[in-house]
């Protein structure tokens, strides 16, 4: 290059120098927006690098001229009242401000970083002074997205938004203090204005400026210990804020690291460093003081990283937070409140502040002096809280964010109830107190936890502080503008106990739960549950429908167990005890009551080999007297279930029935018959197979005897146990209200009611009989039963198949007259023993005389027959069949037929027991004389007796 | 629209409106509160003066204080009480750095940029001799004047401020060739010593404006040792010492390639650039009285370019990939690197090292080159340079080239994961080619006889460098330069 040209080029440049600074600080109006002028500047901007700052200076003025304007336009725009945005700048204005951000952008782009720290930091000052100096035109009212709006709609601020990214972009990667610094102090002089800046550059590098914002934050809260004072932290707040609501995930991630770096300890310590650290916590919670959108983020991560090592480990640093927030009352309250606004993780900062103030174990509890001073404050801050909590509840209308974040977390809350630690209880206590205050539904909640959870007395108690809490929180709920109900305590316990009770996690629980249940119910029977309302009853009472599933299957015998133990508890009172004033379970739920009992009593027999069967029945019984006291229909339903089940449908097997082989299998395997074959058997009359005339109880003309195939297995002590136990079933059916009232209950007074064992024979009848009718009491004549010899048959054969119909009749029999009303059935047996004694001479059937002394004790019992007929059974066993047979007719038929067998004939003494005075009811001779005949025929044996029949 | 109006005046003119207002207000009583204390001839120069507005009311500035500085025509240097009046009417009226009641107050970026067209004008003008810029050719008086307020215009003591304004219209001057100005800050540059802070600032700013701000604007630097050799040759002393700063921790941290490019050229294009500092005679162009300082050469810094580059590479490439490892681990950390970054005043030149890693630059060997073609220039003068110049590099100087030597070669060992420790491949090579420049450099200087100083020093610390893996050249240098000594 020669020095001529050298000098053109110098003298050019001057040229263009002169021209600009002529252009640039002329003092008119339009000056700033001369195309040529900005050229010139951009010309000197690429060649003359000490005019760099004027022409950017320059750029400043231009902008803000082209700004104005287009504001001016908008509000133009919304004066003529149209809507249009898209307000155009001239095409002049446009080419400029493209001009400049191209030229810009190139520099930035070509060596960024000598220029990106220049024109970001140019740029951040010239949107801050545009931002805040039309500021309230242009009617933006300050909302962020309205003027965020706005701005981007302006080609200007947008083209500067835009290098500024592109500059932020580049510094990121190596200059982030400078660059965030630059961004915060500008964001410090023109806040608010300037924080739609802050909120598009934020979200273009989310996570470098929130670290970044935090570390500057922190340094400027920590220098000269300025704390809530600094002056940035306002406009830190607001951006990180702005940036949690978008970016909740970085944001999260950058306080814990901050959180995190403030614990590590470096090899090497630097005072600087070292107090940053120390300052970090209060800077947290400073921020999180501040907004609730870092509150909420803050509540997120670093608080599960918290454990009481960590929190000794920040006990060490604690002695410099107290400077920041004048004082520990101060601070204290300030983490109150925090803790109060979290909207979640509180439950997690108690469970913390629990394991501080009281640990779960021994081990754990505090040696070194930080850990006590730990727990000391834990204990403190817990207090404190927990007033604070009640207070605010008690003054404000409004949720508070903690109390949900507990209802949310309830399960973490609710183990609480069980801890041994006094403390861990209380506390929880107070809490589902508080919150019930709003959702009443938490205490039927936090019940049903302890009705499953329970194994200890003590925790049990937790239920009555419960219920005590939710009494006093109704007391004080009752607001006339409370919407929520108040609601009884045996309505919250009942909810709790069906809540748990539907439980499906495991199965085992509803069995504690039923314990838990009975456990209550006797405190309260003994009256340690200060409380008049009986609310475990109620709580019983309502949930009987459950209670009865778990009852009637066998499935759990166990929780069948527990379950009867508590319903017994419930609905038998004992003797002496006043009458509650709890509502009875309904018709209803009696009858189902009813059923499922007798199916548990039936359980239990099967469950033979423990005592716990055996308790059972007992339990069983109990809950049937009492329904058969509550309710008629309840007892008419055990009842007949109970008989339909021991003699047909249930265990038969246990009560001693033998089961004979069905007839079905039987004609099954003879289904292959040839009628050839058939014809070609020989027989007395034509015989058809398969008819009428050919099957028989005995069994099938041409098949023999039908055979037992199935011998009963059970021995014998056990049918006998059984079989007193069914009958002590049947009697607590059958009890009599008079127990209700046992003082006055005469000494000797039947405690049976007498109508319902005539109805228990007239059910036997019922179940029995084959037939509907001819059921009556009278015996008809001797040749009247050839009609009815199979219904006969049929009759002794059930008896002779279930041994404890003789058991039932026995039982009935001593109630007298019930026994008239089996007329159908005595008459039965005695007409096919009439037949079996006469056909005896050509087979004997072994089991024929014990029947037949059965059927005679039977009828001496039930005062049928009088004296001396009554003793017949003493004389049978002597006697030839013949003379059976005779006496069977004469002394037994004759004397029924002409006797009928009818409840008037008894009568009621002065105790209601009911009699057949013999003394003036002495059978005819017509029906003794046979008697006497073949006594005296068989006189030396029966000497003894005869005299004592006939010699009065 | 008033409000837009009066936010443009704010804008470009408030300083001169706030000055206005002030007048206008309290010109009374400042007037007699000052004259109580000034004599009336400063007070009413200083009052004319306030009369005009800012562009105007400078350059009526420089005028007077040209008249104060400037003994007119071979008289007396001036009285105290003259400078103390320039220094106050350069603060109040050129550069603006107070207003009249002394509070401080600052021009705003265009009116700066118009006080350095402003001040280029005036030094380019007619004032000092009509002859034009020719050099050491003009006339002494013209040059001196001109020299004389330049000096007055940035003494030792300039504030910072004043030495931005300084830095613009160097760099001004050098866009536009504006000789008078780069002359003077040749000699102004000398006067100060080059490794002053101020000239080391100056050099930071011009090397930011050109090598790393506008790259483009490079090739205005072509012919600048043919416009301003003085100059030039200053500004390179300083560069080489900036860069090759002994207080930084590798004793030399990498220019601008477009920087190292540029000197480069200017060195090899002219040998003799770097003695020129050396051959001008400063005394008649130097006000009056003063004494012409002792110059500096580049030639030692530009050595230890030369000599440490090679290490630096090959240490580099190794520190990168460390630091990729643990770097932004933690913002903070993070910042606290960027921070020192800041203080050690090269962040670009360190990030540009980032990138430069591996090998390196062909430059530094075709830099090294033309310094070693210059000290023999030395030797044999061209015909039309008959000027033979002693005393070019100081034996310190160059012994301090041995130590970061040392001090790389220890800590690459401790660094090494080997053991026993001992340097990689590549950088044994890059070990062998610093000792080897090394020892061209000793040698050429000793032998072109430009060395002063102790030589013995020098050998002693060469000798130091013995228990480094061998180099030949080296042991030849010494052994060559010791044995005479020895007997």
């Amino acid at each position: 290059m020669n020095p001529s040209g050298a000098r053109i080029v110098g003298s050019d440049l001057m040229a263009d120098l002169r021209a600009f600074i002529t252009g640039a600080t002329r003092n008119t109006r339009r000056s700033h927006l001369d195309i040529g002028l900005a050229r010139v500047a951009l010309s000197l901007l690429k060649t003359l690098p000490a005019s760099r700052e004027a022409v950017l200076e320059y750029f400043c003025s231009l902008f803000d001229e082209v700004v104005g304007r287009y504001i001016e336009n908008v509000e133009i725009a919304i004066k003529r009242g149209s809507k249009d945005t898209d307000i155009e700048l001239s095409a002049q204005e446009e080419s400029i401000v493209a001009e400049v951000h191209n030229v810009l952008c190139d520099f930035v782009s070509s060596s960024p970083e000598a220029w990106a720290p220049i024109i970001s930091k140019w740029s951040l000052q010239l949107l801050g002074e545009i931002s805040s100096r039309f500021a309230g035109r242009a009617t933006h009212s300050g909302v962020l997205s309205q003027s965020l709006q706005l701005w981007m709609s302006c080609r200007a601020t947008r083209s500067l938004i835009d290098i500024t990214t592109q500059c932020l972009s580049c510094l990121m990667d190596f200059d982030t203090e400078s660059c965030i610094n630059a961004l915060l102090d500008t964001c410090v002089t023109h806040s608010p204005h300037f924080d739609w800046v802050v909120a598009h550059v934020g979200s273009c590098f989310p996570r470098t400026v929130m670290t970044r914002v935090l570390a500057a934050g922190l340094k400027d809260f920590c220098s000269n210990q300025q704390g809530p004072k600094a002056p940035k932290l306002n406009s830190v707040v607001q951006i990180l804020g702005y940036l949690a609501g978008s970016h909740s995930c970085d944001m999260r991630r950058a306080l814990l690291q901050q959180f995190q770096w403030s614990l590590e300890r470096p090899k090497v310590t630097d005072p600087v460093t070292t107090h940053q650290q120390n300052s970090t916590v209060p800077f947290l919670l400073q921020l999180a003081s501040m907004s609730t959108t870092l509150l909420r983020s803050l509540s997120m991560d670093v608080l599960h990283t918290l454990t009481p090592k960590v929190l000794s480990q920040l006990a060490e640093q604690s002695a410099d937070w107290l400077s920041y927030y004048g004082g520990r009352e101060a601070f204290q309250d300030l983490l109150v409140h925090l803790v109060l606004r979290c909207p979640t993780g509180a439950p997690t900062i108690l469970s913390l502040v629990l394991d501080c103030a009281a640990p779960p174990s021994p081990n754990l509890l505090p040696t070194t002096p930080e850990e006590i001073v730990v727990q000391k404050n834990g204990q403190e801050f817990l207090e404190l809280f927990l007033q604070e909590l009640s207070l605010l509840l008690h003054r404000t209308e409004g949720l508070i964010p903690c109390l949900g974040s507990f209802r949310e977390e309830l399960k973490i809350v609710l183990p609480l109830l069980l801890s041994p630690l006094r403390v861990r209880v209380q506390t929880a206590l107070r809490l589902i107190g508080f919150l019930g205050l709003h959702s009443p539904s938490v205490f039927p909640y936090a019940i049903a936890y302890v009705l499953v959870n329970a194994k200890t007395e003590n925790h049990l108690s937790v239920i009555a502080k419960l219920l005590e809490n939710q009494a006093s929180t109704n007391g004080s709920a009752k607001k006339p503008n409370r919407t929520s109900l108040p609601m009884e305590h045996s309505n919250v316990l009942q909810l709790g106990l069906e809540q748990a009770l539907h439980n499906k996690d495991d199965k085992p629980s509803a069995r504690d739960v039923w314990k838990n249940l009975s456990t209550l119910l006797r405190w309260e029977r003994s009256g340690k549950l200060r409380n008049h309302s009986q609310p475990v009853l109620k709580a019983v009472y309502g949930t009987i429908g459950t209670a009865c599933s778990a009852l009637g299957s066998s499935v759990d015998p166990d929780l069948a167990h527990a379950v009867s133990e508590t319903l017994v508890l419930a609905l038998v009172q004992e003797p002496g005890e006043n009458p509650t004033s709890v509502t009875p379970p309904s018709m209803q739920d009696a009858l189902r009551l009813a059923h499922s009992t007798v199916a548990y009593f039936f359980m239990c027999i099967e469950n033979e080999d423990d005592s716990k069967g055996f308790e059972g029945c007992v339990l069983a019984c109990k809950l049937l007297s009492r329904l058969s006291l509550r309710s008629s229909g309840a007892r008419a339903l055990a009842l007949r279930t109970l008989l339909e089940l021991s003699l047909f449908h249930g265990p038969t097997h246990l009560f001693g029935a033998n089961d004979l082989v069905n007839e079905e299998t039987l004609t099954a395997e003879e289904t292959d018959l040839r009628i050839m074959e058939e014809n070609l058997k020989q027989g007395l009359s034509w015989v058809l197979a398969q008819r009428h005339s050919s099957v028989f109880h005995a069994g099938v003309i041409g098949s023999g005897l039908r055979a037992l195939k199935k011998k009963n297995t059970t021995p014998p002590s056990l049918i006998h146990r059984n079989t007193q136990l069914l009958l002590n079933a049947i009697r607590s059916c059958c009890v009599s209200n008079a127990i209700l009232d046992p003082s006055a209950m005469e000494p000797g007074a039947a405690t049976l009611s007498l109508s319902t064992v005539i109805s228990v024979s007239l059910l036997l009848v019922e179940l029995i009989s084959p037939d509907v009718m001819y059921n009556g009491l009278p015996w008809p004549d001797e040749d009247g039963c050839k009609a009815t010899v199979e219904r006969d048959c049929f009759i002794r054969r059930k008896l002779e198949e279930t041994p404890i119909m003789w058991e039932i009749l026995w039982f009935i029999a001593l109630h007298r007259p019930a026994l008239c009303y089996c007329s159908v059935l005595l008459r039965a047996v005695t007409a096919t023993l009439i037949a079996q004694w006469g056909s005896c001479s050509q087979h004997r059937d072994s089991s024929l005389l014990p029947t037949t002394v059965r059927l005679l004790s039977l009828l001496a019992l039930g005062q049928l027959l009088p004296s001396p007929l009554s003793s017949l059974r003493d004389v049978i066993p002597h006697l030839k069949p013949p003379e059976v047979v005779q006496i069977l007719r004469d002394c037994v038929w004759n004397y029924m037929r002409d006797h009928v067998p009818a409840p008037d004939l008894f009568a009621s003494d002065a105790h209601g027991n009911v009699w057949r005075d013999s003394t003036q009811d002495f059978p005819g001779p017509q029906y003794t004389e046979t008697l006497r005949l073949i006594m005296l025929a068989n006189i030396e044996s029966l000497g003894v007796l005869y005299a004592q029949l006939f010699n009065q | 629209m008033k409000y837009k109006i009066a936010y443009f005046m704010k804008w470009s003119f408030s300083q001169n409106a706030c000055q206005n207002k002030h007048r206008l207000w309290t010109f009374p009583q400042r007037q007699l509160a000052l004259s109580a204390i000034m004599q009336p001839s400063p007070m009413s120069d200083k009052q004319t003066l306030r009369k005009s507005e800012f562009p105007s009311c400078a350059r009526e500035a420089l005028q007077k204080v040209e008249q104060l500085c400037v003994p007119q025509a071979g008289g007396r240097p001036p009285s105290a009480k003259e400078m103390d009046l320039a220094m106050e009417i350069m603060a109040e009226f050129i550069f603006c750095e107070v207003d009249r009641r002394g509070n401080n107050k600052k021009l705003t970026c265009i009116q700066q940029l118009q006080l350095a067209q402003l001040l280029c004008d005036y030094f380019a003008g007619v004032h000092f001799g009509s002859g034009g810029p020719t050099g050491a050719a003009a006339g002494p008086s013209g040059d001196t004047a001109r020299n004389t307020l330049f000096l007055s215009l940035f003494p030792p003591t300039t504030s910072k401020g004043r030495a931005q304004a300084l830095v613009q219209l160097v760099s001004m001057a050098i866009s536009t060739k504006n000789k008078p100005v780069l002359d003077s800050t040749g000699i102004w540059m000398q006067q100060l010593g080059c490794t002053s802070k101020l000239v080391l600032q100056l050099a930071d700013g011009l090397v930011k404006d050109y090598f790393v701000l506008v790259p483009k604007a490079v090739t205005r630097l072509q012919d600048l040792p043919a416009l301003a050799p003085h100059f030039t040759a200053n500004l390179l002393s300083t560069v080489a010492e900036m860069y090759a700063c002994s207080e930084q921790k590798d004793g030399f941290s990498p220019p601008p390639a477009a920087l190292l490019e540029v000197i480069t050229q200017w060195v090899s294009d002219n040998p003799r650039l770097c003695l020129t500092a050396l051959v001008v005679n400063l005394q008649p162009l130097l006000p009056l009285g003063s004494i012409p300082m002792a110059a500096l050469t580049p030639f030692a810094g530009l050595f230890r370019w030369c000599v440490l580059s090679p290490l630096l590479t090959t240490s580099n490439s190794i520190k990168a990939s460390g630091d990729l490892s643990n770097g932004s681990s933690n913002g903070i950390s993070n910042g606290k690197m960027n921070i020192k970054k800041e203080k050690g005043g090269g962040d670009m030149n360190s990030h540009k090292r980032d990138l430069g890693v591996g090998k390196e630059p062909p430059l530094y060997s075709q830099l090294h080159l033309a310094l070693l073609e210059s000290l023999v220039e030395n030797v044999y003068p061209s015909v039309n340079r008959p000027n033979n110049v002693k005393d070019v590099v100081s034996v310190q100087h160059i012994a301090g080239i041995v130590e970061p030597v040392h001090n790389w070669y220890n800590k690459q060992l401790k660094l090494s994961e080997s053991s026993p420790p001992h340097l990689s491949v590549d950088e044994h090579e890059a070990l062998e080619l610093a000792l080897d420049r090394l020892g061209q450099a000793v040698q050429i200087a000793l032998a072109a006889n430009c060395v002063y100083g102790n030589k013995q020093y020098l050998l002693t610390q060469l000798d130091t460098l013995k228990h480094l893996p061998e180099s030949r050249l080296l042991r030849i240098v010494l052994q060559t330069h010791q044995a005479p000594s020895l007997f």
